[in-house]
């Protein structure tokens, strides 16, 4: 197993309270494998994958429990020297934004030489040549006279790629993609996610890809899991997810996507805004939006329910068989 | 890049010209320079002998005209107040003084600035922070009369540590360094917190972190290159305003700087003394304008490039 993650939880201390935003999250990575990681704004996706490089916002920000494990060795028990070893090094992650993530200071070359001088210590003709393959590796033209120019002499599609060079350039065994097409048109997305693929069969890294674009999900992942309000609701095998969704919140997000099927003349949508985890009331924190409740989800926190092989849902429609309420998190992973 | 600087050194020659215009103009409106001359009791014949000699009695327009016509040889006229003495030659005394002054206390300004804002941002909320913007908050609100003076008090007069005034010994500098540095100083911290503090958060930022770049070099290659802008900007236009504006701090300290002649100069309404030093601290306004947007040019590469 490439990478494991145990009951994984982050706080954030605000004003207004404290936010469980990942509250006992449990899923995991196989090298060449991608999992999709899907969910809201807000529902924890991003801070899940910052929790995994360590990367938290102190002192608002904490992780405050599980386990992540990589290749076998528990990260939260690392010094942050060595942490600084594995980011960039063993796990990478590919931003939101392409415009914003880019250091409009530096050159091009510059920052994606740092990467790799910091992790192999690569200097002088070595290092330009290996930033020069990278380049050439993620799909930019001329990659050599383009070392000096800067992030805003490059379209958006351009500059995705050198963060995926950037986050590629030390040939991580981890990448983590948060939601990197966001920002770019159709046609450039969809030149990105075959990037992505082609350079994964390449490199055989794991990779979480985070979206909330179901469609994206259906191309690229071979494994999903749900998420909402801090928690993963269900998970399974891409073809469970799309074919039998068990969740409630899953089939909404399902009914969502558009269809070419003429029948349907408006988008749906999934009613209501997903919950701020501040003092979340006991029961499933889903309930108050969900169209199949019952009296129990809002009592009770739903225990994990396997469907089969790897198919794991948090759902009172589909109780354990032991039947014992639990608010203990919520098992997600197949492992 | 040659026409970017062809484009501000136009700009600047016009904004000079619109200065010494007004200048000129306004001085005129203060009164009569030669009721600051001559004992109340002479004639008024006399008078009117002593504003022929110097021009005065003339059309405004012809005496703006024959100053306009010595410009371009550095000629300002002679010194209504320090009779037989050059404009020229009063402001070359006075330059290095407050030269000196002011490039010695914008030193210690941004050796202390700089560092404090970059530690208040990166340490938010600690205790470091609440005393750096309380020192930032006192060196921008209290008088520089008041400073001055205190220090005075304390450092010169009660422990005798440093000279009470002047510019004859070595020691003289420090007190009017640090009068003038303090003040100095509260804004370039205030403008560098803030401006990391943007920085900071910014997903370049993240970035560099999640590539596994050390903290001090996120902090300082990262995030200060691009909060370095608005200091830049800020720290070298106020050192021109520091190089002539100095008033108070060089009228405390009895330093021989261009704020004590120019000081001089309104109280006598010796107008070609205060067209003399306004259009130099103006300049020299100009040329660091010019500068910060060099250096500004340098550090943000967007700028280079556009037309």
């Amino acid at each position: 197993m490439l990478l494991e993650v145990k009951d994984l939880r982050v706080q954030f201390v605000t004003r207004r309270g404290v936010v469980k935003a990942v509250d006992g999250v449990s899923f995991s990575v196989e090298r060449g494998e991608t999992l999709g990681l899907v969910g809201e704004s807000g529902s924890g996706k991003s801070v899940s994958c910052l929790a995994l490089m360590r990367l938290v916002e102190a002192p608002a920000g904490r992780i405050m429990g599980g386990s992540v494990l990589l290749e076998g060795e528990e990260l939260l028990d690392y010094s942050e020297r060595e942490m600084r070893q594995v980011r960039g090094g063993q796990i990478s992650l590919i931003l939101q934004d392409p415009l914003s993530s880019l250091n409009p200071a530096y050159t091009i070359g510059n920052q994606v030489a740092e990467a790799i001088r910091i992790h192999q210590g690569m200097r002088g003709r070595e290092l330009t040549d290996s930033v020069v393959e990278i380049l050439t590796a993620v799909g930019i033209p001329q990659a050599e006279q383009r070392l000096k120019q800067y992030p805003h002499q490059m379209s958006g599609g351009m500059r995705q790629r050198v963060a995926g060079a950037i986050a590629l350039s030390c040939r991580p065994s981890l990448l983590i993609a948060d939601e990197p097409t966001t920002s770019l048109d159709a046609t450039v997305q969809a030149q990105y996610l075959r990037l992505l693929s082609e350079l994964q069969e390449k490199f055989q890294f794991g990779m979480i890809f985070v979206t909330h674009d179901l469609g994206i999900v259906a191309r690229l992942c071979d494994r999903v899991a749900v998420m909402y309000a801090g928690r993963i609701v269900e998970t399974g095998s891409t073809r469970q997810i799309f074919n039998e969704p068990a969740h409630p919140y899953a089939k909404a997000l399902l009914a969502t996507l558009p269809s070419l099927d003429s029948r349907k003349k408006r988008l749906l949508t999934v009613t209501g805004q997903p919950p701020i985890p501040i003092n979340l009331p006991p029961g499933c924190s889903f309930a108050p939006r969900c169209p199949e409740v019952m009296d129990v989800c809002r009592e009770t926190f739903p225990s994990r329910s396997s469907l089969g092989d790897q198919h794991g849902v948090l759902c009172w429609l589909h109780p354990s068989p032991d039947g014992a309420p639990s608010k203990a998190a919520p098992q997600a992973s197949h492992g | 890049m040659r026409q970017f600087i062809l484009k501000r050194l136009g700009q600047a020659v016009i904004s000079i010209f619109v200065l010494i215009t007004v200048v000129f103009f306004l001085v005129r409106l203060t009164g009569d320079p030669v009721e600051r001359m001559v004992p109340i009791q002479v004639t008024e014949e006399m008078a009117n002998d002593l504003r022929r000699a110097y021009g005065l009695d003339r059309p405004l327009i012809v005496q703006y005209g024959l100053f306009l016509q010595g410009l371009p040889q550095g000629d300002f006229g002679q010194s209504l107040y320090f009779r037989g003495r050059t404009v020229q030659e009063l402001l070359w005394l006075r330059i290095p003084a407050s030269l000196q002054l002011a490039s010695v206390s914008m030193l210690v300004a941004l050796l202390i600035a700089l560092p404090m804002g970059v530690y208040s941002a990166k340490y938010r909320g600690r205790w470091g922070d609440y005393a750096g913007r309380i020192f930032s908050i006192l060196g921008g609100a209290a008088p520089s009369f008041l400073v001055g003076l205190a220090m005075l008090r304390l450092f010169a007069v009660q422990w005798q540590i440093f000279p009470t005034g002047g510019r004859e010994e070595a020691l003289s500098i420090v007190l009017p360094t640090f009068t003038l540095g303090w003040f100095v100083s509260a804004g370039i911290m205030r403008l560098t917190r803030s401006s990391m503090l943007e920085a900071l958060y910014g997903e370049f930022v993240k970035l560099a972190r999640i590539k596994g770049v050390r903290e001090s070099m996120v902090v300082w290659k990262h995030a200060f290159k691009n909060a370095a802008l608005p200091v830049i900007t800020y720290s070298t236009v106020i050192f021109a305003a520091v190089l002539g504006g100095a008033i108070v701090t060089e009228y405390v300290f009895a330093w021989p700087g261009l704020g004590s002649l120019l000081i001089r100069a309104v109280i006598q309404r010796d107008f070609p003394v205060i067209q003399g030093a306004v259009i130099l601290i103006g300049v020299a306004y100009v040329i660091a304008n010019f500068l910060a947007d060099m250096a500004y040019a340098w550090v943000n590469p967007k700028i280079r490039y556009e037309q």
